[in-house]
């Protein structure tokens, strides 16, 4: 007889480090990152253990990556409505206090910061499937994520690449 | 055969096409200049988009958590009691509990991380358990919490999860270490 977290371990070792590039990409904070991860292998675990059936694994962490990442904007969203009302800045939450690095270094976290920029320009969907795709997630597993048919997933890839390349390039990324 | 469609062209980059439609299509355009530059443009901004992706690259992917082994390993399950206390009762006692928790928890990651560098994972791993087991009952199951100590550049990190139905709390363990201004997680 299996325990009931068996089913949970090779899911963990297969997508943890996948999931976490995925969800740092979308929030661009690596603490933040880490703890929407484990969120995520939080509920997978309690998942399987409470007897989900996994067709497909990969695209079934993904929807809760996708879904923990919905739910954390609609946080993160309240926070900045916080940070609005507060102009002077949170007590305890101020800018980073790096110092300024070499040239290159400045260069590229200016280059990340108008990608960045161009990024949060897309929709939600749009942004979602973009990252699925970059993540290695085929058409199937995509629309089985996203909740849509496969056939529109090649629309949405066209239409989200197409915008994000108009964005980027109003950025002067080329 | 009608002209290509700009999903179709997408999907036939992101080598999502059938071997039926993909071949169709190659043979369009072969044929057709107007086709050939759209799916030049499409692959232009794939190409593009892409390139922005790697900008976006994390320097530092942790390695996962060890979990492999309850007894060994930093995945932990243990059943906390039933308190016993009655309905009537259990949000006063939720709150003081509370209470207790964070005080405890303020004193001891205050006491480890300004007085022991040194700081061994076990000494934290036991803190931040430790002000777990005495929140757990008074939190809502289900609900992922998470806990850390930070001690001499070493961290533990806590994470829990109460199950509803079975009353077993699964606790789990990362440990991660200060190297060049990050955290890095180890086994």
């Amino acid at each position: 007889m299996t325990s009931p977290g068996q089913g949970f371990e090779p899911v963990f070792r297969d997508h943890y480090r996948p999931v976490f590039v995925f969800l740092f990409r979308l929030s661009g904070k690596e603490e933040e990152a880490r703890d929407l991860t484990q969120e995520v292998f939080l509920k997978a675990y309690r998942a399987i253990t409470g007897g989900a059936v996994l067709r497909n694994p990969r695209a079934w962490v993904y929807r809760i990556a996708a879904n923990t990442w919905r739910t954390h904007l609609g946080r993160r969203r309240l926070w900045h409505s916080a940070v609005r009302r507060n102009p002077g800045g949170l007590p305890g939450w101020g800018p980073s206090g790096q110092e300024p690095g070499p040239d290159a270094a400045l260069l590229s976290r200016e280059r990340e910061r108008r990608i960045r920029s161009a990024f949060e320009r897309l929709s939600r969907g749009d942004r979602l499937a973009l990252e699925l795709r970059t993540s290695g997630l085929s058409y199937p597993e995509i629309a089985r994520v996203l909740g849509i048919r496969i056939k529109s997933v090649g629309k949405m890839l066209f239409r989200a690449r197409h915008r994000l390349a108009e964005y980027l390039k109003t950025e002067g990324i080329e | 055969m009608k002209h290509a469609r700009q999903n179709e062209i997408t999907a036939h980059l992101d080598g999502a096409l059938s071997p039926e439609k993909g071949k169709r299509l190659l043979d369009h355009l072969a044929q057709c200049e107007r086709c050939r530059s759209l799916e030049e443009e499409i692959r232009r901004e794939r190409d593009l988009v892409d390139r922005a992706f790697r900008g976006l690259d994390p320097s530092n992917i942790p390695a996962p958590p060890e979990i492999s082994r309850p007894t060994g390993g930093k995945v932990h399950s243990f059943s906390i009691p039933k308190t016993g206390v009655g309905k009537r009762y259990s949000r006063i006692a939720a709150a003081a509990l509370l209470l207790a928790a964070a005080a405890l928890s303020a004193v001891l990651i205050l006491s480890v991380a300004g007085r022991h560098p040194g700081v061994s994972y076990a000494e934290l791993e036991e803190h931040a358990l430790g002000s777990f087991r005495a929140e757990t009952p008074a939190k809502a199951a289900g609900r992922p919490m998470i806990r850390s100590v930070r001690a001499g550049g070493r961290a533990a990190r806590a994470y829990i999860i109460r199950d509803r139905d079975t009353s077993v709390t699964f606790v789990w363990i990362e440990r991660s270490i200060e190297k060049d201004g990050n955290h890095e997680n180890i086994l």
